[in-house]
This record gives structure tokens, C-alpha cells and sequence, in this order.
């Protein structure tokens, strides 16, 4: 089954998220900083990573600059879901490998669910099923 | 003969007769009237000029008194009593009296006779003076008149020389005031909080103020008398004189704005100094705004801050409210009409909310100019074909109001825009119409004019009071008749188009009828391929 994992000081959005992922069929790890989120991927590597740039303690682009130093996490994919999205940000952002980019206020939890399965396809379904 | 000469008394009368005779003729023939008179004044003897200048003869005169012959009685009768007494030569002005009873000035002499016996009467001589008297007068007059010419030369002449020496005094004065007036204006100068310098009409830098010197890290010395090509070879110089440097002459600048570095802006105005039509030069005057210029970004930071963490916050409700609608629809009956009209109300200003705050992070980068980004060549049509889409559909929806696009060609050329931000200034212009037009028809047309794409936008609803319109563009500006209409809008979006428009180079612009509607328009110059992209700066 396809992991997910979600890093993301906003408890409510983080919810939201997870409820939406669980329901297509992923299995959501969650993670309310970088920090928390770095120790979470190294117990279970993900298939994707949904990050918060601006978070307390460990942010973003910081966990991306980490991941890029470890070639077990430097290929897995990204996805941003921010509250800002300055063109400077995303080309940074591209630029420690994020294959997209998401602004919360301009897009709805079911178009972040739709994001994820562009990039990695639908979850397992057998493996869920058979879970 | 003989007998005379035999006769001695006979000789002796002859020869008395012969000096009577050459006496007479002597005294006739005398230019001056002569007369002998008696001790009591009597005439006796007068000779020929006496007849012309009396006009008495000979035998009226004899016997007269002398004294009536003159104006001046007591004058004559105190010359008698000299003459008598001193027995000598006495001499007066008279006035003779003429037969005619005309005057006639007189020089008078009288001598006195003597003989053995004493005192036998005296000589008098009259000459007239009158032309000697008109000579006098009249050298009198002259002399009077030269006098007085001459008087009136030296007062000119000293009338001259006190207005010279007022002259000299004026401009003594005025040089005083000058030099103290130049002083005033050189410590004004001087201690001008600004940085100020002039250059003559040949751009030759003729004076540099000390806060001038500290902005460039230069001396008056060394940069008088230079100018514009000698004085961009100094390296501190060089920015300000590229700046101010025009078609070869100086630019005519108003608060420009002149970034020397990350930490020091400068505002430059130059200003020509004309006197009765002749250039004199021109002065720069330089002010350092490096302060403003930190509070606007800390201003502009604030504002982006706030508006992310704004953001935050609202896109939780966002989701939640989108998720919560999204349940109730799933599961019917969870909720009753009212409740999810509320809820859909709730989420619709909460959407509002986004977007005011979205409008103020956009002012903030465009304060901060980093707003255009990213511009590419694109095909006009394909740009506005999914815009126009969306909006055909809200439009009719909305009772009464339909939509038409106006296209003047099929294709058009390509134009090199940030596509996200034009698309915002046509979103805009669209969200105008519809939010105030009531009634009626918007138009969007696609033109050509000359090297430029036109886009409008018309509509037939409430239009702008004429005495608001120029107020338009301003941020935050919203006209009273839409206020009045209450319909939701942070004032941004105008000021917002205004500078996507202009950032690539295109003219935004609108005409407007208050109760009959509005054209909103901008333009975008086509792109021409080779040419350097237009918006690159940024």
C-alpha cells in the first residue's frame, strides 16, 4: 500500500488531508514539523511527502536540504502545500527536487487527494483490500 | 600888413584875434560840446558839437544858466561849488536836458578859469555817453547773463558731482547688499540639508555642497570646474552623472529615484535656471529617501507577513467548510437548506477573505518590484480562450446579462507576457462588469492597434462620477456609487492591473458614463522576436 506522509504544523489541514487520503485508500503517516517528520521518514520511508514550509522548530526547505544529503530520501517525490507560493519559493523549491506545488487558500483537500495520484497513481487497492 | 608890423598894439590885436579865431576853431572843431560860463553860471561861450548835442543855437545858449541844462539839479550845483572851491578839475555823470526836452547821458567836466583877480568862471565839457552807456548796460547784461550761465554750469556741474557721488554710494550700497545677499545664498547652501550642485550652462561643475560631497565620497576641490564627461571618471560620481545625463545635455528629472547601493537611495530633481530667457544652468538637487525607502519594505514586509499568516488560518476554514459541504451532500438530510445556505455563505466570504488578502500580497511585491515573474511568448487566443470560458458561464448565469466576445481577426500576433498576472487584469476587468452591471451586455474585444493587441472590456452598468475617475487607478480607491451598492471589493484590483499593464510596457485605460456604463481597455506590444523581452528586468 502506498504510503503518505504529511508534514504539517496545522492540525485541522493536516486532518483534513489525512482524512481524504485514508479514504482514497493510502496509508497517511503525519508529522507536525520537520523534525518530527525527518524521524518519521526514516522509520518508514514514504512514497510521497506532502510539506508545510513555514513550521515551528524545522521548516520546508530545511527538511528538503536534508533529504537531498541522504540518497535513500533524494527520489522521493514532493509535493508543497503552502500557504504562500512566491515564484521565488517554487523555483527554490524545484531546485531541491519538488515535483509540485500547492497553495492551500487556492486549492481544496480533494484537488490536494487528485495532486497525489497524479504523481504516484492510485494507492494498492488489493493491498488495502486486503487489509 | 606893414602898418601891423610898424604898429606893436596893432600887432598885438591881431594877434588876439588870431587866437580867438584858432581858439574857436579849435573848440568847433573839438568832438565833445564845450561851453564857457560865468561865476554866476551864465554861458557865455558854447561851440558847434554844444549846438548838435544840446540842440540849442549859439545865441539861445549864451546866457542861459548852466545849471537848467541838466536833470540833476543838485548834482550840477555841487560840481559849481567844487569847481569854485577847489579851483581845479571836477568831473560828474549827468543827464542833459536837449532843447527837445530829451535826455541825453553826459560825461561832465568842469575846469575853473583864474586870473590875477581869482575866480573868473569855468570850462564845461559834455560828452555824451550814450553809446557808452548802452555798451556799459549792455556788457552789464552780458556780463549779468555769463554770470549766470556760469552759476548755473557750476551748480550743474555740482549738482552732477553730488549725483555721482549719490551713484557712487547706490552702488557702493547695492555691492554691499550683493556681497551680503551672494553670503546669505552661499550659507544657505552650504548648510542645505540636502545635497545640492550646479552646473553652468557648458555642464561644467561650478559648485558642490558639502552634504553633495558626503552622498559621493568627494571634495569640491577636485570636481569644480569639470564637467559631465570629466567627472563620470570619478568612480563614486559615475552612477549620479549616467543618471542625470540626457540627449547630451542634463535630463530634466522630478524625484527620481537613484539606487547607489542595497543601503543608500537618492532622489534626484534637476531643475533649469533661466534668467530673461537665457540658460544659466542647472541645478541638482539631491535628497536621500534611504530611510523611506527601508520603512517601505519593512512596510511591505509587514504586509506580506501578515498576509501569509493571514492565509493560514483562513484556508483551515476554507477546507473545513469545503470538506463539511461536501459530507453534507454525500450524506442528505444531515442538514436542512437554511443550515447549508449558511454554511455556503460562511464559505463565500471566507473566499472573499482569501481573495482580499491574495489582492494585498500582490500590492505588497508590486511595492516591493518583484511582482512580474516569469514572461513567456504566448498566443493571445489560447490565453483568454479558458478565461472567457469560465466567465461565459457565470455570466449567463446571472439573470439578465449576456456576454459577447468581439474578435477582429482569427489570429493574432504572439506577445510576451506573464500570463498569470494578465490573466488577473482581464479577470478583473470581467469581475467589474458583472459585479456592476445589473442589466445588459458585456463585451470583450480583441484588436489591433498599430504594433499593439488591445483588450476590452464593455459594460452597460452603473459607470464612474466624472469627478471620481481620475482617482481611479489609486490603491484602495473605490468610487461612492459602488460603495453605495455594497458590493464587495477591497479597491486593490484596479491598482493591481494597472501595474501588471504597465510592467510589460502596455497602456491600461478606461472611458466611462455614470449611469450608462464603462470600457475598460489595456494593450500589450506584440512581441518581435529578436528583441530583448521587454519585462526582463524585473
Amino acid at each position: 500500500m502506498k504510503k503518505i506522509l504529511i508534514i504539517e504544523d496545522e492540525k485541522i489541514i493536516r486532518n483534513l488531508i489525512k482524512k481524504k487520503l485514508i479514504e482514497r485508500g493510502y496509508n497517511v503517516q503525519e508529522a507536525e514539523n520537520g523534525e518530527v517528520g525527518m524521524v518519521k521518514m526514516k522509520e518508514d520511508k514514504p512514497d510521497l511527502i506532502l510539506l508545510d514550509i513555514i513550521m515551528p522548530k524545522m521548516g520546508g526547505f530545511d527538511v528538503l536540504r536534508e533529504m537531498q544529503k541522504d540518497d535513500n530520501f533524494s527520489n522521493i517525490p514532493v509535493v508543497i502545500v503552502s500557504n504562500s507560493g512566491q515564484p521565488v519559493e517554487i523555483d527554490k523549491a524545484k531546485e531541491l527536487g519538488v515535483e509540485d506545488w500547492i497553495i492551500k487558500t487556492e486549492f481544496d483537500p480533494r484537488e490536494v487527494v487528485d495532486k497525489v495520484v497524479d504523481h504516484i497513481g492510485e494507492p494498492d487497492l488489493k493491498n488495502n483490500q486486503n487489509q | 600888413m606893414t602898418e601891423k608890423e610898424t604898429n606893436p598894439k596893432n600887432d598885438m590885436v591881431d594877434d588876439l584875434e588870431d587866437l580867438k579865431n584858432y581858439t574857436d576853431e579849435l573848440a568847433d572843431f573839438l568832438p565833445v560840446a564845450f561851453c564857457v560860463v560865468n561865476p554866476l553860471n551864465c554861458i557865455l561861450e558854447v561851440n558847434n558839437f554844444f549846438e548838435v548835442l544840446s540842440g540849442y543855437e549859439k545865441v539861445e545858449a549864451v546866457g542861459k544858466r548852466v545849471e537848467n541844462l541838466f536833470l540833476e539839479r543838485e548834482e550840477i550845483n555841487s560840481l559849481i561849488e567844487e569847481v569854485k572851491k577847489e579851483k581845479g578839475k571836477v568831473e560828474k555823470e549827468l543827464t542833459l536836458i536837449t532843447k527837445k526836452e530829451e535826455t541825453v547821458p553826459v560825461d561832465v567836466s568842469a575846469l575853473a578859469r583864474e586870473s590875477e583877480d581869482g575866480f573868473v568862471g569855468f570850462f564845461l565839457t559834455i560828452m555824451d555817453v550814450t553809446e557808452k552807456r548802452e555798451i556799459e548796460v549792455k556788457m552789464e547784461r552780458e556780463l549779468a547773463k555769463k554770470t549766470k550761465e556760469l552759476e548755473e554750469k557750476a551748480k550743474q556741474m555740482e549738482d552732477s558731482r553730488s549725483a555721482l557721488l549719490n551713484i557712487l554710494e547706490d552702488v557702493d550700497k547695492s555691492y554691499k547688499e550683493a556681497e551680503k545677499e551672494r553670503s546669505k545664498t552661499a550659507a544657505i547652501i552650504e548648510n542645505f540639508i540636502d545635497g545640492m550642485m550646479f552646473f553652468g550652462a557648458d555642464h561644467v561643475l561650478s559648485i558642490v555642497n558639502p552634504k553633495a560631497e558626503d552622498f559621493f565620497d568627494i571634495k569640491a576641490r577636485d570636481v569644480t570646474g569639470r564637467d559631465l564627461r570629466e567627472l563620470s571618471t570619478f568612480p563614486t560620481l559615475k552612477s549620479l552623472i549616467n543618471f542625470i545625463k540626457g540627449d547630451g545635455k542634463i535630463a530634466d528629472l522630478f524625484r527620481e529615484e537613484l539606487k547607489i547601493n542595497e543601503d543608500f537611495y537618492l532622489e534626484i530633481t534637476t531643475t533649469g535656471i533661466e534668467e530673461d530667457g537665457e540658460h544659466l544652468g542647472t541645478l541638482i538637487h539631491i535628497h536621500d529617501i534611504t530611510r523611506e525607502k527601508r520603512i517601505e519594505k519593512i512596510k511591505s514586509e509587514f504586509v506580506s507577513v501578515a498576509a501569509h499568516q493571514l492565509r493560514t488560518p483562513l484556508s483551515g476554514i476554507k477546507w473545513t467548510l469545503e470538506t463539511f459541504l461536501e459530507e453534507v451532500s454525500e450524506e442528505k438530510g444531515k442538514l436542512n437548506e437554511d443550515e447549508e445556505t449558511l454554511i455556503r455563505k460562511a464559505y463565500d466570504a471566507n473566499e472573499r477573505m482569501v481573495n482580499l488578502v491574495n489582492d494585498l500580497l500582490n500590492v505588497s511585491r508590486i511595492e516591493e518590484g518583484r511582482y512580474i515573474y516569469e514572461p513567456e511568448v504566448v498566443d493571445i487566443l489560447d490565453f483568454l480562450n479558458p478565461i472567457l470560458e469560465t466567465y461565459k458561464e457565470a455570466i449567463e448565469n446571472k439573470d439578465n446579462l449576456s456576454f459577447k466576445v468581439n474578435k477582429v481577426k482569427d489570429s493574432f500576433p504572439k506577445v510576451k507576457i506573464d500570463a498569470e498576472k494578465i490573466g488577473i487584469v482581464v479577470q478583473n476587468f470581467l469581475d467589474n462588469a458583472i459585479k456592476y452591471t445589473d442589466e445588459g451586455e458585456v463585451v470583450l474585444s480583441i484588436n489591433m492597434i498599430d504594433d499593439n493587441i488591445r483588450i476590452s472590456v464593455q459594460d452597460e452598468g452603473v459607470g464612474i462620477p466624472e469627478e471620481q475617475q481620475e482617482r481611479l487607478f489609486n490603491k484602495f480607491f473605490r468610487a461612492e456609487n459602488v460603495i453605495r451598492k455594497d458590493v464587495e471589493g477591497s479597491g486593490l484590483g484596479l491598482f493591481i492591473a494597472k501595474n501588471i499593464v504597465e510592467a510589460h510596457n502596455g497602456e491600461i485605460g478606461f472611458e466611462s458614463t455614470e449611469g450608462e456604463g464603462s470600457i475598460f481597455y489595456f494593450t500589450l506590444p506584440i512581441h518581435k522576436g529578436k528583441e530583448k523581452g521587454f519585462i526582463e528586468e524585473f
